[in-house]
């Protein structure tokens, strides 16, 4: 994917929801952060703990929404991750302390998340990702798709989550070039 | 004991009641007492209940000239019954918060614990008078360990210290690669720590010695560790239970468990067998979950059978699931499932339920665990969170199944909040069953008599209650009075007190609190 493709996308997408007034979201369009003097040998265990967890991720495949209960009543729940193209902003992050196999490994995932519509940060399949397709994050399985109605309910008053997602697009763009 | 030893620990019990001593007839040195997690100790302290001191940090300690009339220092009479604060000023604001799971533990003439500012203390348990204090960087939310003299804690910031337990210097230190927010549990030799960098540390109590540190087990550890003579049982939040070798830290058997998480909680061993509480998968909680298996029930038998139908997903009952398994049974040899536990989902507020505990009930030793029921024999009968009701009952460990406490009366001459989703974490000592959490505070149940006694509660109003407590620190909250603030947000936890000879101790988030009987 080029980069200017999805910067112009991204561009289009953020100005189509903020409106002509936008000079108060300069920083937010045109800076972002870049770690600068990292101590890499102090950082080294974070940095492999942060490789295992994206092995983890690119062997799993497309995830499910994480689920998190901690609650009193059956209907609730909350979950994480539901957001179409959520996953990616997350591959972004950690893409620039990845070695080269695992950055290979990223791009091959992005893409392959990006050719399914209901996983892309722009589909209009719906405003949440299918909540139990996927390889599930949790250490538990379950019989019922617990508190998944309830959750989609309450979030749905919103509408869909575009800005963010398309920010993590743009970002995994600027770091890995694709 | 023989009925000699017997006759001297009464005498001695009786000896210190008239002058005033405190004894400690036997130590509670880790989280629930023993190694096993048993929260057991033969010790029994009889109600009413009055304060002995109470201890708002190093430099101030509310003393019971009642207890010891020669005490002069920030001392009151204070009788049971007493609302603290109308009789002894009680601080603003303390610099420190206990964790809601900080269980004290008490040995050597000491009481340990920790807070979650970065402090350690060693507190006498005679007068309630500070020791030491010692830096433990992070702070902890964990109980201690104790052992030879030495008392461990692990910490937020990435070690595990262990102190003269007289001094508190710092006899050693042990780094680890992510943060103890696990108790720490003890043979007495070695302490060994759950870590969330999903390792256990074993080190040698006395000398810090590194025994081994196990392979990494998958995941995090949040969950305490139970131990026997041979081996530590791990809850990792793999959701498998690890049995490791204490002589080499390798895995030498691994079941995985129904449930979300092991946070707040811990296996407890006892018959041969492991007792492992989780967090249930659908919710944490237990509001009206399986009423219709308590509508329709004929009998007790009747209601466990309807039980256990709902946690296989049988008996077409609304929300049945095997998902709903919070309690696994493993027996101890070979990690298969002698039986399964017709235990139902209960606690709440984001509390998981609360582990077994042993007790003594008619004279024999048993397993108690909360069963949720339209059937009461031992607790009150109506309860928060169902139609119906939630008892304390013995487990007939061939079964799983529940064996009533049955005194001919309930436990409802005093009156205490009984709530499904709202429980209490268990110890027991003599015939006393202790219930205890933060917010509603602290319970007695006489398990000979069925008689109850509302030990403390911080308030004696406050969320549309008034309760009548051996204890309380203000008087109603709903008209503006306070307890001390604490420099954190309370971390909640359903903790049982700790027992030790003639007193009673446990943590409020802003003080430390011992209690004795009132002749």
């Amino acid at each position: 994917m080029k980069t200017w493709s999805v910067r112009a996308w991204c561009m289009v997408a953020m100005l189509s929801c903020v409106g002509v007034s936008f000079a108060q979201y300069d920083q937010y369009i045109w800076q972002t952060n870049k770690t600068a003097n990292l101590d890499v040998v102090a950082a080294q265990p974070l940095i492999e703990k942060l490789k295992g967890e994206v092995d983890r991720i690119t062997t799993a495949g497309h995830l499910a929404p994480l689920r998190m209960q901690q609650g009193d009543v059956t209907g609730e729940g909350t979950f994480f991750y539901w957001e179409p193209g959520r996953i990616i902003t997350t591959l972004a992050m950690a893409y620039p302390y990845m070695d080269a196999p695992r950055q290979q490994a990223i791009r091959t995932y992005v893409n392959a998340e990006l050719a399914t519509d209901a996983y892309r940060p722009w589909t209009i399949a719906g405003n949440f990702m299918p909540p139990f397709t996927g390889a599930r994050r949790e250490h538990y399985s379950m019989t019922q798709q617990w508190g998944w109605t309830w959750f989609q309910n309450m979030e749905s008053s919103r509408g869909p989550t575009r800005i963010a997602t398309l920010y993590g697009l743009w970002l995994y763009a600027y770091n890995s070039g694709d | 004991m023989s009925m000699a030893g017997l006759r001297f620990v009464r005498a001695a019990v009786f000896m210190a009641c008239c002058t005033g001593t405190a004894v400690y007839s036997a130590d509670w040195p880790q989280l629930q007492c023993t190694m096993q997690k048993t929260g057991r100790t033969t010790d029994s302290v009889l109600p009413p209940y009055r304060a002995r001191w109470i201890w708002f940090g190093s430099t101030y300690t509310v003393r019971n000239r009642l207890s010891v009339a020669t005490w002069t220092v920030n001392a009151y009479n204070l009788p049971s019954e007493t609302i603290i604060g109308n009789v002894a000023p009680l601080p603003a604001t303390v610099p420190f918060t206990f964790s809601g799971t900080m269980q004290p533990v008490v040995a050597a003439g000491m009481v340990f614990v920790g807070d979650m500012d970065g402090k350690a203390y060693g507190i006498r348990a005679d007068d309630g008078s500070t020791a030491w204090v010692a830096d433990l960087p992070g702070g902890t939310i964990g109980s201690p360990a104790y052992g030879n003299g030495v008392v461990a804690f692990g910490a937020l910031t990435r070690c595990i210290r262990g102190f003269n337990a007289q001094t508190g210097a710092v006899v050693w230190e042990i780094p680890t690669r992510g943060p103890v927010v696990a108790p720490l549990v003890t043979n007495g030799s070695v302490v060994c720590v759950g870590c969330l960098d999903g390792h256990v540390y074993c080190i040698n109590l006395t000398d810090g010695a590194m025994l081994w540190k196990s392979a990494y087990l998958g995941a995090q550890i949040v969950g305490g560790l139970a131990m026997d003579a041979n081996h530590v049982y791990v809850p990792v939040e793999t959701m498998y239970v690890h049995k490791l070798s204490l002589a080499t830290g390798e895995s030498v058997l691994s079941k995985k468990v129904s449930g979300q998480s092991f946070y707040r909680l811990w296996p407890v061993v006892y018959d041969n067998k492991l007792f492992v509480q989780a967090a249930g998968i659908p919710i944490v909680g237990s509001e009206y979950v399986g009423e219709q298996v308590m509508q329709g029930a004929a009998s007790v038998s009747d209601e466990q059978d309807r039980w256990l139908q709902f946690l296989q997903g049988q008996g077409g009952f609304t929300n049945a699931s095997p998902d709903w398994k919070h309690l696994t049974v493993l027996s101890i040899a070979d990690f298969t499932e002698p039986f399964q536990v017709p235990d139902d989902p209960y606690e709440g507020c984001g509390t998981p339920p609360n582990p077994p505990c042993v007790a003594s009930v008619g004279g024999a030793e048993r397993l108690l665990a909360y069963y949720k029921t339209k059937y009461v024999y031992l607790c009150k009968d109506s309860a928060f969170g169902t139609a119906y009701s939630i008892d304390i009952s013995a487990m007939d460990l061939t079964n799983g199944r529940r064996i009533p406490i049955d005194n001919g009366r309930r436990a409802t001459n005093e009156w205490y909040t009984w709530e499904t989703d709202n429980l209490y974490g268990m110890t027991s000592g003599g015939t006393m069953l202790y219930l205890r959490q933060g917010f509603r505070g602290t319970v007695g149940i006489n398990l000979t008599t069925s008689n109850a006694t509302v030990i403390s509660t911080m308030y004696k109003s406050r969320d549309g209650g008034t309760w009548f407590p051996d204890l309380c620190y203000r008087n109603n909250y709903d008209s503006g009075e306070r307890v001390p603030d604490s420099t954190n947000p309370e971390v909640g936890g359903r903790i049982g007190p700790s027992i030790s000879g003639t007193l009673l101790l446990f943590t409020e988030d802003f003080c430390l609190t011992c209690l004795e009987r009132q002749p």
